[in-house]
């Protein structure tokens, strides 16, 4: 009888060396993360004037000024874009001008716009690239912007390539830019204005 | 209580359980438009669970690679991921997201265990059990080199193995067939020598025959 078991005990240990040869394990993990997103586009006016005795321009927050002149003054007003986020961001920026009177056909109060950034700093006129943005989002040149004479609010979009179509204005990740703008106004035009700035955006 | 009262209740609780949960663990901040990144070493198959107390927009979120939108309501989406070893999951953000969520991110990896190889040996006495080792087998092949200077000896000394070979068979022919000749009987059995012999030994018995008497006389 022991002579028999030892040749078993042999076999079944050499079975059980077999079995232990590879082992693969699947293992299920979960992670949790909370997230809160906030605004990636940080605007803010930086400077506004001349505020002299013919223009008094008031920053209001970050993204608001209110201009109070004599007619056929020149205003400016500086800002800065910054993008927060780690992407880059396709901006569409918009002006809104309010005004306690309302606006003329074509927007004659407004005679030039001179836009300045660091690849313009002598100045560009955009005074003809500046368009209406219409409630279905269609561009109307400034000239032809549909005010009727009872329309108090007016959004501008300057569209650089004068093609009539919005087309974004790409912020890298981490950048921020600067932006002057200088509005000429017609001598023929008096009132108080304010001025928002807003910008809308998707990824690339 | 119907389907849509059921979801409709849920979709009402599930911001206030967000903003309950919130209170407990500080969200982590992310601007919107950006990119997290979660890395995995091991993956074979991935679910991604988005809760979110505000509606979840078109677009808010886009998960990458190989992933792709299993269902969404207002306020949840679920994902399947198609993940492999050494994954590097993405959630790119709308830039127009404002939001509250959580992300539950649910995986399941394969880890391999190192193989081994375990003897045993057997004795006739007792079984004795070896430590696991690793067992590396070589193959070698081996060829027969001979310097190519040899070749012209080699061959003359193969000559002349052949001719002395040759001469010697030559020599053990010859003796063959000398031996032969002598073995073999004369042709057609008429030898001299025999036949001598016979008429002699008939002629002496003659010589007896005609001296001897007949006995009867």
């Amino acid at each position: 009888m022991k002579k028999l078991a030892t040749p078993v005990l042999a076999v079944l240990l050499l079975l059980a060396g077999v079995g232990f040869a590879a082992i693969t394990n699947l293992i299920s993990n979960t992670v949790h993360v909370d997230v809160q997103t906030k605004t990636p586009i940080e605007i803010k006016f930086v400077d506004a004037g001349p505020n002299d005795d013919s223009v008094k321009v008031t920053i209001e927050g970050d993204n608001a000024i209110t201009v109070d002149m004599y007619a056929g003054s020149t205003f400016y007003f500086n800002y800065t874009v910054t993008n927060h986020a780690n992407n880059p961001i396709d901006r569409y920026p918009v002006v809104i001008v309010s005004s306690d009177k309302s606006f003329s056909a074509g927007l004659q109060e407004i005679q030039q716009i001179v836009y300045y950034d660091a690849n313009y700093p002598d100045g560009l006129d955009i005074t003809d690239m500046t368009y209406c943005v219409n409630e279905d989002g269609i561009l109307t040149p400034l000239r032809e912007c549909n005010t009727d004479g009872t329309a108090t609010t007016v959004e501008l979009f300057f569209d650089n390539n004068g093609d009539g179509e919005p087309q974004p204005y790409t912020i890298t990740a981490g950048a921020t830019w600067w932006y002057r703008i200088d509005v000429v106004t017609n001598p023929a035009t008096a009132g108080t204005y304010t001025i928002t700035y807003e910008e809308h955006f998707t990824l690339p | 209580m119907g389907v849509m009262d059921v979801r409709t209740v849920f979709a009402a609780f599930l911001p206030i359980f967000l903003l309950f949960t919130g209170s407990i663990v500080h969200a982590n901040e992310i601007y919107a438009g950006s990119t997290v990144s979660f890395y995995f070493e091991n993956c074979i198959n991935m679910t991604v669970d988005i809760l979110c107390s505000n509606t979840i927009g078109d677009g808010e979120f886009t998960l990458y690679p190989n992933c792709s939108l299993l269902n969404s309501t207002i306020h949840t989406q679920k994902w399947s991921c198609s993940c492999t070893n050494k994954y590097a999951l993405e959630i790119t953000t709308s830039p127009a997201s404002r939001n509250n969520c959580t992300f539950i991110i649910t995986y399941v990896e394969r880890l391999l265990m190192p193989e081994k190889v375990v003897e045993y040996h057997h004795s006739s006495s007792d079984t004795i059990v070896k430590e696991p080792e690793l067992i590396n087998t070589t193959t070698i092949e081996r060829v027969i080199y001979i310097p190519s200077e040899n070749y012209t000896s080699n061959i003359e000394y193969l000559n002349e193995t052949v001719q002395n070979l040759s001469k010697k068979i030559d020599e053990l022919y010859n003796l063959t067939q000398e031996l032969k000749q002598t073995t073999e009987p004369t042709e057609g059995g008429n030898d001299p020598k025999a036949l001598a012999i016979v008429v002699l030994m008939i002629f002496i018995l003659l010589v007896f025959l005609v001296k001897s008497p007949p006995q009867g006389r």
